[in-house]
């Protein structure tokens, strides 16, 4: 729990990403993702991550840290792509193995999908490293609204969401002091086989539950006590506020899709 | 009594990610069966200092021994693991960490964690369930069933059944009613008295005028007085320089002093030492 740097954590550095409105980031990053599965060839591929390099260049946060965004999900970009190199068929085969093979296509689709996943990573991380959650949440609340006509509580989901966001890092500051006492009671977390680690989880994950769940009653009664009505009409304390660089930014995501579409055509 | 069961030499701890040392030149001993009071504001080092002690962090620089045990910035995890064997940690809110199904479960996972026999652990849950003056027949019961207060006694007996040679408490009374901070703080007394060197964290100054036979003041991570209970509170202008403030029957002697009525003992430490002092005074006045 030392590393306090989390995946994806709010970097306040102050950049025009960081001015711009939550929802102008909220779409550019859902368009972005879609965007990935349109490419088809290399010059496209480049197209798309020319621009998330951009973006990062933009965000004035050091490639560093997007890299230690990308380092937690490693093994499991690791073993997506081996499989696709093994377990996928197509084209000429290089090597075979009983039902493994390495074959032209599956190396082609391994590198895709390699590709696919660093840039949805970088590009979410782009989008949680210059908004704070709560922004986002905000954000999200804002996008839902239409929803609010088929009868979609969006003011309740969108207050479960800035409550859950609101305790991560309280649940993650608890995790650490439980896991010191459970280690000042003389457990030790690096010893013992697969089957034992596990049960090292019992003494942390139970504490942290009860203390959860103790916590969401409290709070309850206090939102309860401070006149919390859920179907109540409700105001925002932060407004969002549209300004002429989110304009500016629409406008550039549309030049993004736009050439990526050209350059789709004539390559 | 003499033996020092702590020595500490020119210790630092830097957290990562920090550029602040928590910690700076640490140097200290402590006695064996000692009861030593740290206070300080928030951040200023206190929880470090006992966490190394403990074994949890490793120094960045610097040594310390530990009941014999050697730690530096290199020594190996398992020895500093091994260090849970003599000292025994009260957390702030110990009751938070409770996670067994019944009582004595709970009680004796830090002996089993130890390997202790099976006989042995019995017999120390057993011990150390009378020593928080928990009846016998909670230790079917599950922890979560019972009162705050009885919760925080099942996780000192938790510490306590692994019978350290160093109790650490942090901030033990915290959110404890009157009754409860007393008889907890009765009990650690009674732990002291019978050989356990105590370090407790605290920022009762009372708690500190009554138990502590030493204090130690830290700011900013260093360790800025080491003196008795007595010597500290006599200077009540240098306490003010460190913002703390006086224990009652010590603030009470020293306006007393300030209006011209002077005690015998200018820093009677408990309210029966302040109620003692007061009668002297006034009979001496009635015999003349």
């Amino acid at each position: 729990m030392n590393n306090k740097i989390v995946f994806g954590s709010y970097i306040p550095t102050n950049s025009v990403l960081h001015r711009l409105d939550p929802r102008m980031k909220l779409m550019m990053c859902i368009g972005f993702v879609v965007l990935v599965f349109f490419v088809n060839n290399l010059i496209t591929g480049a197209w798309l991550a020319l621009s998330l390099l951009l973006a990062i260049k933009l965000s004035k946060v050091s490639v560093k840290l997007y890299w230690q965004g990308l380092k937690p999900l490693f093994w499991i970009i690791l073993i997506t792509v081996v499989f696709q190199i093994f377990f996928s068929s197509g084209g000429t085969v290089y090597w075979r193995w009983g039902i493994m093979s390495v074959t032209h296509d599956g190396l082609i689709n391994s590198l895709i999908i390699l590709y696919r996943f660093v840039v949805i990573i970088v590009a979410s991380t782009v989008l949680t490293v210059t908004t704070q959650t709560i922004q986002i949440a905000d954000g999200l609340s804002w996008m839902m609204k239409p929803l609010a006509l088929i009868k979609v509580p969006v003011n309740q989901i969108t207050l479960m969401l800035s409550i859950a966001l609101r305790f991560v890092p309280t649940i993650m500051d608890e995790t650490g002091k439980i896991m010191k006492a459970q280690r000042a009671r003389g457990m030790n977390f690096n010893q013992g086989n697969i089957i034992t680690r596990v049960h090292h989880l019992v003494p942390i994950l139970i504490p942290l539950f009860v203390n959860s769940f103790k916590r969401a009653e409290e709070l309850a009664t206090a939102m309860e006590a401070r006149g919390y009505d859920p179907n109540a009409p409700r105001t925002h304390y932060r407004q969002l506020i549209w300004h002429q660089v989110d304009n500016w930014a629409a406008v550039w995501s549309s030049l993004v899709v736009v050439i990526l579409f050209i350059l789709r055509i004539f390559f | 009594m003499a033996d020092p069961a702590i020595t500490i030499d020119g210790l630092h701890y830097h957290y990562p990610n920090t550029k602040k040392e928590a910690l700076i030149d640490a140097n200290l001993t402590i006695n064996q069966g000692e009861f030593v009071a740290v206070i300080g504001k928030t951040g200023s080092g206190k929880s470090t200092l006992v966490s190394l002690i403990d074994g949890l962090l490793q120094p960045t620089a610097g040594r310390l021994n530990v009941t014999g045990v050697e730690i530096t910035p290199t020594t190996k995890q398992a020895q500093l693991s091994s260090i849970h064997h003599h000292v025994g940690f009260v957390f702030q809110f110990p009751e938070q960490q409770l996670f067994a199904e019944t009582v004595a479960d709970d009680i004796a996972f830090g002996p089993r964690n130890l390997g202790w026999s099976e006989e042995k652990i019995t017999a120390s849950v057993d011990e150390a369930l009378q020593l928080v003056n928990l009846p016998q027949e909670f230790k079917t019961h599950s922890p979560f069933a019972l009162s705050g207060g009885q919760m925080r006694r099942v996780a000192i007996a938790g510490v306590l059944a692994t019978k350290p040679a160093i109790l650490i408490l942090d901030e033990p009374t915290a959110g404890l009613d009157n009754q409860a901070t007393n008889d907890l703080l009765k009990l650690v007394d009674q732990v002291n008295q019978q050989g356990t060197t105590v370090i407790m964290v605290t920022h009762q100054m009372e708690q500190v005028a009554e138990h502590a036979g030493r204090v130690l003041v830290m700011d900013h991570g260093k360790i800025i007085a080491n003196t008795t209970p007595k010597k500290l509170f006599n200077n009540g202008e240098q306490l003010a320089a460190f913002s703390l403030s006086l224990p009652i029957p010590v603030a009470v002697a020293h306006s007393l002093k300030h209006d011209g009525i002077h005690l015998q003992d200018n820093e009677p430490l408990t309210m029966a030492a302040l109620a003692d002092q007061l009668a002297m005074a006034m009979r001496g006045k009635t015999d003349e």
